[in-house]
């Protein structure tokens, strides 16, 4: 115990910690601008200086420790002396340009000068005159204000894990800049910005839009784009989102701070002045604007009218990964109870159901076993089919932190660009689709050379023995004849993952959006199995959601084979119990995924498409079968809050509210539930999804309360994995499912008391199944010699970014990424347009050289209106969960000049 | 982007075994690359960056940081002059006047025949002999302009 007095005031504390930290726990504030937490400590601001009894000198506050029987004062004559004489030594080159610097009022610069009274220098020097750089679309830089706290360059390199910054020069010279000034290794994720405690670095987007007294309204919320589920505020005024800042405490949430250029900059589309306002229906080939009760009356009177000429099975719907667990539930329940389907269905399908199921069907229960920031406690990282810093940044944080902090040797195994790559201790670069040879020789070599974790083997003799037997076929050489990558490669890696103490995979779409990606989801399972690695911290096995509601629509049952809580729609007794709370019978036949639905649309057995926050048109592979289905689909109705693609070919549009308009909660990939909340009222003339659902449904005679946070009770007594959880439980930071009231605690790391194997053998006949379909792409290959990466781009998620701001000032449009020595052999040159052209399709791109990207891929960014990679796809499905392959397709490259 | 030679990047390695980190070893990579290009040029600061294993804005930080990386061309001599506090005292201000209308070229210039480039510097620590400079590796004491005179007609 340390015993301490600030101020006079008495404080115990348990571990030593510096003089800032402590004063703060009695609400003292000792200033500071160098000095943050997340940080090593640089002591150069000398802004912090204290008394402490018995020296004689004053102490920097941020870098003392504490200890026992200290008496400290934070406030004199001799300090404030001391601290007006370091605010005089600023003032020398500050600008002092308060009036025009949108840092006013929140600067610690101002604060300070404002509380000592230091408001003029006594140095008579001609102040530094230093152009502002414009380099960054987003982010300016203004050195004049700079008090060389060097934070920001910290934080780049310490958080970020980029050392964009430096401090250049010195003395009184010194500016906090990047290579020459350029800013092409920035990948804007704006914590320098944040970070700053003055008006030196600010953001583009809110130039003199901001002060902080403007803002009206401040909601802690959720970014609605990737998996990773960052906790953010968004602050508002008359209904405008004016900025997004992140958690400054840095203990919220998975992400404790950290935001990626997404979040922080991709914010303004609630306010896009595109989004659909009304109620539309088609009348004569063109939408015709309604009012909420005409076209509710006519989605209910005609979902009825089929349900009842056709059968509740001639109705299907697909929600995408932009809404809450409470629609995600609402809609299940309505397609359940109100039509008696199990049509429905969610965007999981594109890849991460693969990896739940597998991930169930290994352990007993379906979401990433661990969490993210533990992944920063591995000492080596299996990063495969999965641009951590691109798809799911805040993973790719922990990743960097687990190399830079641990020392984690990271090996990045991807058959596409990979931004990691510059981490990685090993790259693998495998060929398209040959990721499960790969996984499996890593395992063969653990068993061939006795890596595996004995102490688990002896518990799991049988188990481990059939996982060897299963990989024995699959020799380091045989695998190097199938991925390309050398033998000795895949030695070595997995030699460093079995020799690690603890070692975590991390994957994404890569493996699982492709025929064999439930296989191979089990693959990965069984090496981390094997490796002692399930149930530890800085292991697990975890797979990436793509979208901020994936995890969760799949938690909820928006699946047609399950319901709420992976319960089985073939199980009598699951759909009993769910049947009697829910006071109806609940269909006993599994409903179509998407892709069936879409099939049988075609066909005429499915007749109505309910489609929720997504836009298959666009996202599902093969844009003209889809485009048919959809047409061919009696009655279409989209959801939405922007036209789409799909929303062009419905029969009725209604207009939905944004994440920012409305109460709900967003399961993480690491099962992490967490609620959002609004920073606006909701659009004139849109509705909240939830209120959208049961409004249908009371039409059709099954109301249904909407509210979130009483759907959020019903769903924790209906879905197991959320027994327990309440908005209140939710107030900040979130719970990771399962929640256990007894310990009143969530879990972050799953497995840790053992696991249970649920699956059989590895069996034949779905690798049969799966050899089969591979078959088929096989023969597609004939004549286009390049693979397309559909790839998923830091500066967009899905198709809303479109609609926002920030992110397309520094990516705006489609193109084609190409390695240099590929470009040079077909003679193209930046910027010159190529035809990608495959079996059913093309796209014309402007080429971009980048030697990231392997020899033989195409990396093409799917987010673009008029620029969907789904022209060059077809379908070809997993066998086990239905998932299209979606990822690699084969192209060939055809120069058009400039 | 910039090779360097195969000498230099003996040198580096060489640096870099002494340490833990090689990281450690970026201020003789960076003195080892001016060794073999006269200045630390963008792309020099760059090629260094890469082998050492730092990001380029940092290996620059640290070039911008000492006066003793040279970040444009200098001349075949480096006039370092110093006039921190004691050299001042004892006339190091006329001192640079002197060398300035000797040289023909501004503080911080290089002659146009490449053989001279004047610098001013802080304590070099031979203020016990001030007024003190630095050409190139050798240091001068108890300067005068006679004595500067003969300095640089000596190095011509
Ligand atoms: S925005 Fe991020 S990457 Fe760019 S300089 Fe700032 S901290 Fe570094
Ligand atoms: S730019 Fe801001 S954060 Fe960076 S050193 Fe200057 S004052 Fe500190
Ligand atoms: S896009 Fe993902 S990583 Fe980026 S801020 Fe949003 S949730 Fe976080
Ligand atoms: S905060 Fe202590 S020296 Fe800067
Ligand atoms: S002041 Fe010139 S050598 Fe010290």
């Amino acid at each position: 115990m340390i015993n301490i007095k600030i101020n006079g005031i008495p404080l115990s504390l348990e571990k030593p910690t510096n003089i800032i930290e402590a004063a703060a726990k009695v609400g003292v504030h000792v200033p500071h601008f160098c000095y943050h937490k997340e940080l090593s400590i640089y002591a150069g601001c000398r802004i912090c200086m204290v008394e402490v009894k018995g020296k004689p000198k004053l102490l920097p506050a941020c870098a003392t420790a504490v200890s026992d029987g200290m008496e400290i004062i934070t406030e004199s004559e001799k300090i404030a002396k001391s601290r007006r004489g370091v605010l005089e030594l600023q003032l020398t080159h500050h600008p002092l340009d308060c009036p025009v610097c949108d840092k006013g009022g929140e600067c610690s610069l101002q604060d300070y000068v404002f509380r000592y009274g230091a408001d003029r220098s006594r140095f008579i020097e001609k102040k530094r005159e230093i152009p502002v750089n414009y380099e960054n679309p987003l982010i300016e830089r203004n050195m004049e204000r700079c008090v060389s706290c060097k934070r920001c360059v910290r934080i780049c390199a310490e958080v970020q894990g980029d050392w964009v910054l430096s401090d250049m020069n010195r003395g009184s010279r010194v500016t906090m800049e990047s290579f020459c000034g350029s800013e092409e290794e920035c990948v804007h994720c704006g914590h320098c910005l944040s970070n700053c405690p003055v008006g030196a670095i600010q953001s583009r987007l809110t130039k003199n839009q901001v002060r902080p007294w403007f803002v009206e309204r401040e909601a802690e919320t959720v970014c609605p784009y990737c998996g990773d589920g960052c906790t953010l505020y968004l602050q508002s005024r008359e209904n405008t989102i004016l900025r997004a800042l992140s958690d400054e405490t840095y203990t919220k949430g998975s992400n404790r701070g950290s935001l990626c250029v997404r979040g922080r900059f991709g914010y303004d589309f609630p306010n896009n002045p595109e989004r659909l306002k009304t109620p539309l229906i088609k009348k004569n080939g063109s939408f015709v604007e309604a009012s909420w009760d005409e076209a509710i009356s006519l989605v209910a009177e005609r979902f009825g009218r089929i349900k009842s000429s056709a059968g509740p099975d001639a109705i299907g719907a697909v929600i995408g990964g932009r809404n809450t667990n409470e629609e995600a539930y609402l809609l299940q329940k309505f397609m359940r109870a109100a039509v008696g389907t199990n049509n429905i269905d969610n965007m999981a399908r594109m890849g991460h159901i693969n990896a739940l199921t597998a991930l169930e069907d290994a352990f007993g229960l379906g979401g990433m076993t661990n969490q993210i920031k533990d992944i920063a406690q591995s000492g080596a990282v299996l990063l495969i089919g999965n641009d951590a810093a691109a798809e799911n940044p805040i993973t790719g944080l922990a990743v960097k932190r687990a190399v830079f902090k641990k020392g984690a040797k990271l090996i990045v195994a991807d058959a596409g660009k990979n931004s990691m790559s510059k981490h990685a201790a090993l790259r693998l670069t495998y060929k398209p689709g040959t990721h499960g040879r790969l996984i499996e020789a890593m395992v063969n070599v653990i068993f061939d050379e006795g890596l595996q974790d004995k102490a688990v083997e002896e518990k799991n003799k049988v188990l481990f023995g059939r996982i060897n037997v299963a990989y024995a076929h699959n020799t380091p050489e045989k695998a190097q004849e199938t991925t390309g990558v050398p033998a000795e490669d895949i030695r070595k890696a997995a030699r460093s993952f079995a020799s690690a103490p603890a070692a975590s995979i991390v994957f994404g779409k890569g493996v699982t959006a492709s025929v064999c990606g439930y296989e191979d989801s089990l693959a990965l399972a069984d090496l981390s199995l094997i490796t002692g690695n399930v149930g530890r911290s800085g292991g697990g096995v975890n797979p990436m959601a793509g979208k901020a509601g994936e995890q969760g629509a799949c938690d909820m049952g928006a699946l047609p084979d399950r319901l709420p809580g992976y319960r089985k729609v073939a199980s009598d007794e699951d759909r009993k119990r769910l049947g009697s709370l829910w006071k109806t019978e609940i269909p006993k036949t599994a409903g179509l995924t998407v892709m069936e639905m879409l099939v049988a649309a075609a066909e005429g057995r499915v007749q109505a498409l309910y489609v929720v926050g997504s836009d298959p048109a666009f996202e599902l592979p093969d844009r003209k079968r889809t485009a048919d289905a959809l047409s061919k689909t009696k009655f279409l109705v989209v959801q939405d809050v922007f036209m789409s693609d799909t929303a062009a070919l419905a029969d009725v549009i209604l207009p939905a509210a944004t994440f920012a308009e409305k109460e709900g909660t967003f399961t993480n990939s690491e099962r992490r539930v967490q609620r959002i909340r609004p920073a606006m009222k909701v659009l004139a003339g849109a509705r909240p999804d939830g209120e959208i659902i049961s409004l249908i449904s009371g039409k059709m005679g099954r109301p249904m309360d909407w509210e979130p946070s009483l759907v959020m009770d019903k769903i924790s007594v209906s879905t197991p994995i959320y027994a327990g959880i309440t908005y209140d439980l939710l107030e900040s930071g979130g719970v990771q499912w399962p929640y256990y009231e007894e310990m009143k605690s969530g879990t972050a790391i799953l497995h840790s008391q053992g696991y249970d194997d649920r699956r059989a053998a590895k069996g034949e006949e779905i690798a049969a199944k799966v050899a089969a379909a591979r078959s088929v792409k096989d023969d597609i290959k004939e004549g286009y010699p390049f693979f397309a990466d559909i790839a998923v781009s830091l500066y967009h998620s899905g198709t809303t970014t479109r609609k926002s701001k920030g992110p397309n000032l520094v990516v705006g449009g489609p193109f084609a990424a190409l390695n240099p020595a590929d470009a040079k052999g077909l003679g193209i040159g930046e910027g010159d347009t190529v035809k990608v052209r495959s079996r059913s399709g093309f796209l014309r791109l402007p080429a971009k050289l980048d030697a990231g990207v392997p020899q033989g891929i195409v990396h093409i960014p799917n987010h673009f209106l008029g620029a969907g990679c789904n022209v060059l796809t077809e379908v070809i499905l997993d066998p086990v969960n239905k998932v299209p392959e979606a990822r690699y397709w084969p192209v060939s490259i055809e120069p058009e000049g400039r | 982007m910039i090779t360097l030679s195969e000498n230099t990047l003996q040198e580096i390695e060489r640096a870099a075994s002494k340490y833990v980190d090689r990281k450690s070893a970026l201020m003789a990579a960076l003195w080892a690359a001016q060794a073999e290009f006269g200045q630390l040029s963008p792309d020099v600061i760059e090629a260094v960056a890469e082998v050492i294993g730092v990001s380029s804005a940092h290996a620059q930080g640290l070039a911008t940081y000492h006066s003793l990386y040279w970040k444009k061309p200098v001349g075949k001599y480096v006039v370092m002059l110093c006039t921190n506090i004691a050299c001042t005292l004892m006339g190091a201000e006329t001192l640079l006047e002197h060398l300035e209308k000797k040289l023909g070229i501004h503080e911080g210039e290089t002659t146009p025949d490449g053989m001279f480039t004047l610098q001013e510097v802080e304590c070099i620590g031979s203020c016990g002999n001030a007024p003190a400079m630095v050409i190139n590796e050798t240091f001068y004491y108890d300067l005068t302009a006679e004595k500067i005179d003969g300095i640089l007609s000596g190095l011509r």
